[in-house]
């Protein structure tokens, strides 16, 4: 049984494609985005914290 | 001298314990009542329940870490509020009642000069038949309950290996339900670890909501600029879903949970059965549940309390339609309005309406998620708090009060997707404010440079990162107030 609604949904999202994915993966290029991801995160902080 | 009671040790009430302790001055008292000995990080228990982290790994004795700083402990369960003193005694006090062995069911009062209630959400299983570890249902909102989640997750990756077929449902257990984004972060940790165990095959994975779309996690959904284009929480939300093979079921309220069977109803008003070999349910959450009385012994519960449990602040509470709910409704402060020495930030303060829109079924059923306070807008508040009580202690009443609305504040929030340094994913979040303020930004109702999705290793890595770091502020070990909440 599932929701007819959001299997409709779900099927006619975006798939990543397998470049994507390995993206997503790979690890240094996911090391630059942990550091870009980090200062994201702390310009959120110090503004929350303003 | 001043004394501060502090009720609760979770984030809210723990951050607002040390941060005390470390601006006020030796005279005066910091003191935590918790009926939980041990401080739990509550983020990782999701990995607790897949088998990737012990329960002592999440979990930690406060009582040490009291001792050390210079904090009173009490544990205690805190039961009534007298914010006006008795016939006896003319001091606000508040009346607790012990959990710690030895001394189980001891009654004594407490008396305060500043009162922070961070007693957290009650976990109310009881509001739907059925749900719960006590129940037919299984939890991960204690390390308690998601050591036994694993146990039998364990169970059924074992059936699953013999070529089983089997259906897992994961989500929430209530049409008022919040943390939709735990449940997310359970849902695809289980995916994660059925691959990486090899029997994701042989498995039905079926996220339960209470939310409209995917997405909206209680906040109502976000939208992200990427790559040219602004695209919505909803979409990426599916995105992972159609990526990893889990279904969904949306604007679902459940109406009991029967030995492997869920009831739930929609919100067109249609009712159905789900069925399953292995469900993980969240709870609602309401307040405390503490009683209050006056100085002649009236019951006043109503005017410190919320019908909800939950304390009521500075927040606006007129009820009005959704088209009118507005950025200044929140509080800011955390104040009571009737008793200005009480506060409670976290998830203990009533908040005047849900984020996400408002719905409610043909039958009447309402199914809309409240809203979510989580850690850091929760050690946030915590820690305002904390500076407007400094502050009243050492300039008087007419000291000013700092603000921190979730109307004004951002949210970093790291959605697991499955643990693991080389394989692990999570969904990286962040929201600037936490309640859209349409007027300020009509377009998607947050600024979109403070708002923000990504998936990817690194989020696992920042997830992982989190929970060492604030177990170690937790721990109050050296420098941890650099640590930002």
């Amino acid at each position: 049984m599932a929701d007819p609604i959001a299997d409709e949904a779900i099927a006619s999202s975006p798939l990543p494609t397998p470049k994507t994915l390995a993206r997503r993966r790979n690890v240094v290029f996911q090391f630059y985005r942990f550091a870009a991801i980090n200062l994201k995160m702390m310009r959120v902080i110090a503004r929350g914290h303003g | 001298m001043a004394r501060v009671v502090i009720l609760g040790a979770g984030i809210a009430g723990h951050t607002a314990a040390l941060h005390l302790r470390r601006m006020l001055a030796k005279e005066h008292d910091v003191v935590v009542v918790s009926p939980n000995s041990k401080w739990n990080w509550i983020p990782s228990n999701i990995w607790v329940g897949v088998g990737k982290m012990k329960a002592d790994q999440v979990v930690f004795p406060l009582a040490p870490i009291y001792k050390r700083k210079g904090i009173e402990f009490h544990q205690a369960l805190a039961t009534t509020i007298f914010p006006e003193g008795t016939a006896e005694e003319p001091r606000p006090q508040v009346e607790v009642r012990s959990t710690e062995t030895g001394s189980e069911g001891r009654t004594e009062r407490l008396v305060y000069d500043y009162l922070i209630n961070a007693t957290g959400p009650k976990l109310n299983f009881a509001a739907t038949p059925g749900l719960g570890p006590e129940g037919n249902s299984l939890s991960v909102c204690t390390a308690s309950h998601a050591t036994e989640t694993a146990g039998i997750f364990d169970e059924l990756v074992a059936e699953l290996a013999k070529g089983e077929k089997k259906t897992i449902v994961i989500g929430t257990g209530h049409g008022t339900c919040t943390c939709e984004g735990a449940a997310f972060e359970y849902t695809f940790n289980v995916e994660h670890e059925l691959r990486q165990r090899g029997v994701r095959d042989n498995a039905e994975i079926i996220y339960l909501s209470n939310e409209y779309e995917l997405g909206d996690f209680g906040v109502g959904g976000m939208s992200f600029t990427q790559m040219g284009f602004t695209t919505s929480s909803k979409t990426w939300t599916e995105s992972l879903f159609r990526e990893r093979g889990v279904k969904a079921i949306l604007r679902a309220h459940v109406q009991k949970v029967e030995p492997g069977v869920v009831h739930y109803e929609q919100l067109d008003g249609s009712e159905h059965t789900l069925d399953f070999d292995f469900a993980m349910l969240l709870p609602p959450f309401r307040g405390a549940d503490m009683k209050a009385f006056d100085k002649d012994g009236a019951d006043i519960t109503d005017t410190l309390f919320a019908p909800n449990g939950l304390t009521k602040v500075d927040a606006d509470y007129t009820p009005k339609p959704y088209e009118e709910w507005s950025a200044e409704d929140w509080p800011t402060t955390y104040r009571n309005p009737t008793y200005p020495n009480i506060f409670a930030p976290g998830i203990a303060f009533a908040p005047p309406h849900p984020i996400s829109v408002p719905r409610k079924s043909p039958n009447g059923t309402v199914i809309t998620p409240a809203p979510p306070r989580t850690g850091m807008p929760s050690g946030i508040m915590a820690k305002t708090v904390s500076l407007t009580i400094k502050e009243l202690i050492e300039k008087g009443e007419q000291a000013h009060a700092h603000s921190a609305s979730m109307a004004q504040m951002g949210a970093a929030c790291v959605a697991s997707a499955g643990a693991g340094l080389r394989h692990g994913s999570a969904a990286a979040m962040t929201m600037f404010p936490v309640v859209p303020d349409w007027k300020k930004y009509p377009t998607t109702g947050r600024d979109q440079k403070g708002t923000s999705g990504e998936i990817g290793l690194a989020g696992h890595w920042i997830k992982a990162m989190l929970h060492y770091l604030f177990i170690y502020k937790a721990k109050a070990r050296p420098l941890w107030f650099l640590i930002p909440e």
